[in-house]
């Protein structure tokens, strides 16, 4: 053994010296079967204690001369640990008893127990040459090492010191170990091996730092910063093809190559901890799991993105549809009031498009109540400066009723036309609606006490183009539009419009 | 009658002008400011018993003018004059106390018929502003606080208006007078105030500024 860790990893000593002090150990060796030494003590058991010593510092000044190179490092460690426990405990018990003039209370076979862990622990280390489990595994033979010592040392010392029988000593002994050693080498435990939990809290704003990082760039710098700061890799390189799907840990445990992620890159994260510690399995399955929480955030910011895409198209094709449109005709319209009329809806629409609130515009089946109720006010308000009476009747189905943008635009445009028809050229005192629905659509019913269509359409030409205008919005839509008498005992008197619009569940209303 | 008209485009304040004369005849003195600081300035000097404020100025906010109002006059009837503001930014003016609020592409007649009612205490409220209203309520109310908790009456109330009912619809409905449901929007208008007023300080004791006093 010395022999080993005089020469692995490095060579603590010149080649030439190794035989003289293998020559040494043969003759003393000799001296003890031909019992030319004093006694057994200083024959074997000094021999064998001094030996012990000696590898102990070459262990010692490998595991120094290991430092910068984790893999080295985490050899020496195993082996040398593995030594301690096997050589060791077998020497303490066997050889240290009779160097102090002690009877030893155990029996060599059971000391001789103590390499097998040696070989074991040899075995292991070689059967895995790259090591980078044995890390965790080194801490854990440490503490049960140190528990071992300690069950061990209390034993003796309650044997010896309070003079108790080896039963309640052996006891006592135990009941220390429980509830003093375990809870201490928990907690060791848990503070040298995992990271502490502040951090897992700060990961998650990392995590988000990389998703919603403003541009590509900003999100592969955040990707770097992620990375380097839950490993502290001593360099990070971005890796050129092929970059591997799954993470992976390589060079023994010196790097752990990070699958890419989008268009952020693979990375490849050298020396873990500024190279006090390995890449182990364990590393590689956080690094998976973040890279999955990672893609998840992305979807989500993904679809957010999408969403504000979306709104921004919408608002655009409603100013469009809907703005462009009323002022180009209000442009191109000779008379003062219709000129009016067109710009005031236009600002109407620009309102509604601002606030964007309403289910009805966001161009998918949106309830009719909002719409209807919007209007309602709208039309009362101006009839109320005219001192005309509205009464608007709905039915729950009606308001129920799904009314796409289109319609909900249609039907504004056509009731304000008619406000405007009423005021304009009717006379009339009172309006009613009704709003029903009919085949599953909108149906409105808009009537005055005015002076009827009769009249109104011989002295008003306007009020006819305005009509005209009805009729043909409704049918652009797929919708009807009736224009005759109020249904009323004084007939014929006032005008009755009737709007419908086909159900936009049945997809009439292209 | 004392009136501050405070609009930047030239054509519209002197249109407004023309619309008050008409809704409240001749005698009254009318002060036009075009800018924040002009309104701050004219609000320091003069009293007013009525302030029409347009609240996107080139020079800041006019919320600021309206605030200024409520603090130094607090009896002055505050009318915020908008065309596209977006709801929100009405009921934040709402929340700072104003009185009600005109939108300046209606028709002459209209706007007419609502200064006269907003001067004789029916105020203003749109469907939309009222459903605003309701949602701002939901989120911001604190169940320890009654004064901040609308009444199952004055929701009712929001509720109708929420569907297009005007205020003589709404008290039909409900059984009651014009009167009394005028009454419970301007008390819903205190609450929203009040309300704002507790959310105000709730952030400034969060981020730390009351303790700084």
């Amino acid at each position: 053994m010395i022999g080993v860790f005089s020469y692995y990893r490095s060579a603590l000593l010149p080649h030439w010296v190794m035989p003289p002090i293998l020559l040494v150990i043969c003759l003393l060796t000799l001296a003890h079967v031909t019992q030319v030494m004093p006694n057994i003590s200083i024959g074997l058991h000094a021999m064998i204690v001094g030996l012990l010593v000696a590898i102990l510092v070459a262990i010692g000044e490998q595991y120094r001369r290991s430092r910068g190179d984790p893999v080295a490092r985490a050899g020496v460690r195993w082996i040398g640990q593995s030594f301690l426990i096997g050589v060791g405990g077998c020497v303490a018990i066997i050889s240290t008893p009779p160097l102090l003039g002690v009877e030893s209370i155990f029996d060599q076979s059971l000391a001789f127990g103590f390499l097998i862990v040696l070989f074991v622990g040899i075995a292991i280390g070689v059967a895995r040459h790259r090591l980078f489990d044995l890390e965790g595994w080194s801490f854990s033979l440490l503490f049960y090492l140190s528990a071992a010592f300690v069950f061990l040392g209390l034993d003796a010392l309650f044997l010896y010191v309070l003079t108790l029988d080896r039963v309640p000593a052996l006891a006592l002994a135990l009941f220390a170990v429980a509830f003093l050693y375990l809870p201490v080498r928990d907690w060791l435990w848990r503070r040298l091996m995992t990271p502490a939990e502040t951090e897992n809290d700060a990961l998650m704003f990392r995590l988000a730092a990389v998703a919603f990082a403003t541009g590509p760039k900003e999100r592969q710098s955040e990707w770097g910063t992620l990375w380097r700061d839950w490993f502290q890799p001593m360099r990070v390189e971005v890796l050129e093809a092929p970059i591997p799907v799954t993470p992976k840990v390589a060079a023994g445990g010196g790097e752990l190559l990070v699958p890419g992620l989008g268009d952020l890159p693979g990375l490849r994260l050298i020396w873990k901890r500024k190279g006090r510690r390995l890449f182990s399995p364990r590393d590689a399955e956080t690094v998976e799991r973040l890279i999955r929480l990672l893609t998840g955030l992305s979807e989500t910011r993904d679809s957010y993105q999408r969403g504000v895409l979306e709104e921004r198209s919408r608002i655009s094709r409603d100013m469009h549809d809907n703005i462009g449109i009323q002022l180009l005709g209000a442009l191109h319209s000779g008379e003062p009031a219709r000129k009016d009329g067109m710009i005031r809806e236009a600002l109407a629409e620009l309102r509604v498009i601002v606030s964007g609130d309403l289910p009805g515009q966001t161009g998918e089946m949106g309830q009719a109540g909002d719409v209807l109720g919007e209007l309602r006010h709208e039309l009362g308000e101006v009839l109320a400066a005219a001192g005309v009476v509205l009464d608007w009747r709905s039915t729950p189905e009606a308001d129920r009723c799904s009314l796409p943008s289109a319609q909900a635009l249609a039907l504004r445009a056509v009731m304000r036309e008619a406000v405007s028809n009423v005021l304009a050229h009717a006379g009339a005192t009172r309006v009613d609606v009704r709003t029903t629905t009919r085949d599953g659509g909108i149906h409105l019913s808009f009537e005055d006490d005015g002076k009827g269509p009769a009249i109104g359409a011989v002295a008003a030409p306007n009020r006819g183009n305005g009509l005209k205008n009805m009729r043909s919005r409704m049918e652009s839509l797929g919708g009807k539009f009736l224009e005759s008498h109020r249904e009323s005992p004084q007939s014929p008197a006032g005008m009755r419009l009737e709007f419908s619009l086909p159900s936009a569940a049945s997809g009439g209303a292209a | 009658m004392q009136i501050l008209v405070l609009e930047d485009i030239p054509e519209t304040r002197d249109w407004l002008i023309r619309i008050l004369a008409k809704a409240f005849g001749a005698d009254l003195t009318i002060e036009a400011a075009a800018t924040r600081a002009d309104g701050l300035a004219r609000v320091r000097k003069s009293v007013f018993d009525l302030a029409l404020i347009d609240l996107g100025l080139p020079d800041g906010d006019g919320l600021d003018v309206l605030r200024a109002l409520k603090i130094t006059q607090p009896e002055t009837l505050t009318i915020v004059t908008t065309i596209l503001a977006d709801d929100a930014y009405i009921v934040a003016a709402l929340s700072a106390g104003a009185e009600g609020y005109l939108l300046k592409d209606q028709p002459e007649d209209v706007l007419i018929h609502q200064l006269r009612q907003q001067r004789d205490g029916v105020p203003a409220l749109s469907p939309r502003i009222a459903r605003r209203i309701m949602e701002h309520f939901r989120f911001t109310a604190s169940p320890d606080d009654d004064a901040s908790l609308l009444t199952d009456r004055e929701a009712e109330v929001l509720g109708l208006i929420g569907r297009g009912f005007r205020n003589a619809d709404v008290a039909n409905d409900l059984g009651l007078t014009e009167n009394t449901v005028a009454g419970y929007i301007k008390a819903v208008y205190r609450k929203l105030n009040i309300s704002s007023r507790a959310e105000a300080s709730w952030h400034a004791n969060r981020l730390g500024l009351l303790w700084k006093r």
